[in-house]
């Protein structure tokens, strides 16, 4: 009489029911909804989701978002400080250029912010 | 032969797990989130924790699109309301006819005389659309006088609607009608948690409260003063930041005082108005706004509606009922309960 499960295929099952796992776990932890709220003088002026490219200019200070990172290109503060902070993506990070008031800050999954706004 | 006998209960296995795996993410349910431009205003629809949500969204887009397209819409010439304000008379549908009759109900029941379903005259009057004009005083006498006669006749038995003079604009209760469409869908669906936003007006259904933003009216779009938890309800805001345009310092706003014929002036900013149905909403916050604070608080009493009414002072005024809800996020404003 043969083994009906040998040893080759407990090994496969397992290998299967990792991957399969491992993907179910990479589908539901993908970052839907990242974004990045730009304030000028202190007040919002816009919020960019991360996930659609976009250049927009605000106060002199040009914003582009592109895969899924924010970063500014160009400035017309003399520091260009914001320039070189590099790309933001994570929850909390931010960029400031302080001598055009503008600020960008990633927002995290839906933290903090109202779930709707009326008016 | 042997060699299969090996092969098949790996297969089996195999099988077991694919059907295993494949049912799980089936099984799955999601968040989905739709969003669109109706009515003049961008619609957002959520539903939580559907397999079919994206479905569910778009239909309930689909049901917002059609009320307005086929009732409601001034852009739309073939709409109930433009063919009405064209023709005078117009045989109609059971929907349409009873949402006339809701409406009027709504007017009489809140005994306010300045509010009017026939306010396109008065918007086209004062070119609200086309950047502002001050009427002469002739002009406004004799829209006013017109105004007067006008008349809405609703026959039930089949649906026939006329109008004598004057046009119909009922762009004040929209955008709350278009969210009680939306949730009374979603509810037949048996969803459990939703929100549907369009405009300035709010439909929700869950166990949990959402997190409500209320507008700043001297800010910009984004900001907020402060937050209601609220949920199985219906929020509206009606304010003077929504369309206007100026003249003089003076701040001319979109809402009329039909027996003035002029734009709404008084010591209001704006109005939020929570209620158990979104066409309530909407009305309520207009004709509050339009009324004014004492006699808007009493007509809130008489639809059980709670209120935020900010003032131009920056003072605010929250209805008892949400004392608990309210959540003050800009220290400038200064908060008073209603008792």
């Amino acid at each position: 009489m043969k083994k009906l499960v040998t040893k080759k295929d407990f090994i496969l099952v397992l290998i299967v029911l990792v991957v399969g796992f491992a993907g179910l776990i990479l589908v539901n932890s993908a970052d839907k909804g990242k974004t990045a709220t730009i304030k000028v003088d202190g007040k919002v002026v816009e919020t960019l989701s991360l996930n659609e490219d976009t250049q927009t200019q605000f106060n002199g200070v040009v914003v582009v978002v592109k895969n899924g990172e924010i970063y500014v290109t160009q400035s017309t503060c003399t520091d260009k400080v914001c320039v070189r902070s590099g790309k933001a993506s994570k929850t909390g990070e931010g960029i400031i250029c302080a001598p055009n008031r503008v600020s960008i800050q990633i927002d995290g999954n839906n933290a903090d912010l109202p779930d709707a706004m009326t008016g | 032969m042997e060699k299969l006998k090996k092969v098949f209960p790996i297969l089996a296995v195999l099988l077991v797990i694919i059907i295993f795996i494949v049912s799980f993410f089936g099984s799955l349910t999601t968040d989905s989130e739709t969003s669109g431009f109706i009515m003049g205003s961008p619609v957002d629809v959520k539903v939580y924790n559907e397999k079919n949500g994206d479905t569910l969204c778009a239909d309930v887009l689909e049901r917002i699109k059609f009320v307005d397209r086929v009732y409601l819409s001034h852009t739309n010439s073939t709409s109930a309301v433009s063919i009405l304000n064209r023709d005078g008379e117009l045989i109609s549908d059971k929907w349409f006819a009873e949402y006339l009759d809701a409406c009027l109900d709504l007017i009489h029941d809140s005994k306010s005389n300045k509010f009017t379903l026939f306010s396109g005259e008065f918007k086209d009057l004062w070119k609200i659309e086309e950047g502002g004009y001050i009427p002469t005083s002739d002009e406004l006498a004799q829209v006013l006088e017109n105004h007067k006669n006008s008349l809405i006749a609703i026959d039930d038995d089949n649906n026939e609607i006329s109008i004598d003079t004057g046009k119909l604009d009922l762009g004040a209760l929209g955008k709350g009608t278009a969210c009680d469409e939306a949730i009374n869908y979603l509810k037949k669906q048996k969803v459990e948690k939703a929100l549907v936003t369009v405009g300035g007006s709010i439909g929700m259904i869950g166990a949990e409260p959402f997190s409500i933003g209320v507008r700043n009216p001297f800010g910009n779009k984004n900001e907020y003063f402060a937050v209601l938890n609220i949920t199985d309800c219906f929020v509206s805001t009606s304010g003077d930041y929504e369309k206007y345009f100026e003249k003089d310092g003076v701040r001319y706003s979109h809402i009329f005082d039909a027996t003035t014929g002029s734009p709404v002036q008084n010591d209001i900013s704006s109005v939020t108005v929570v209620a158990n149905n979104g066409m309530l909403s909407d009305f309520l916050s207009t004709v509050i706004y339009i009324e004014g604070i004492e006699k808007g608080v009493e007509i809130a009493e008489i639809f059980d509606a709670s209120v935020v009414i900010v003032k131009k002072d920056k003072t605010v005024l929250v209805s008892k009922e949400l004392k608990d809800k309210f959540t003050l996020k800009d220290d400038s404003f200064s908060v008073s309960v209603i008792e």
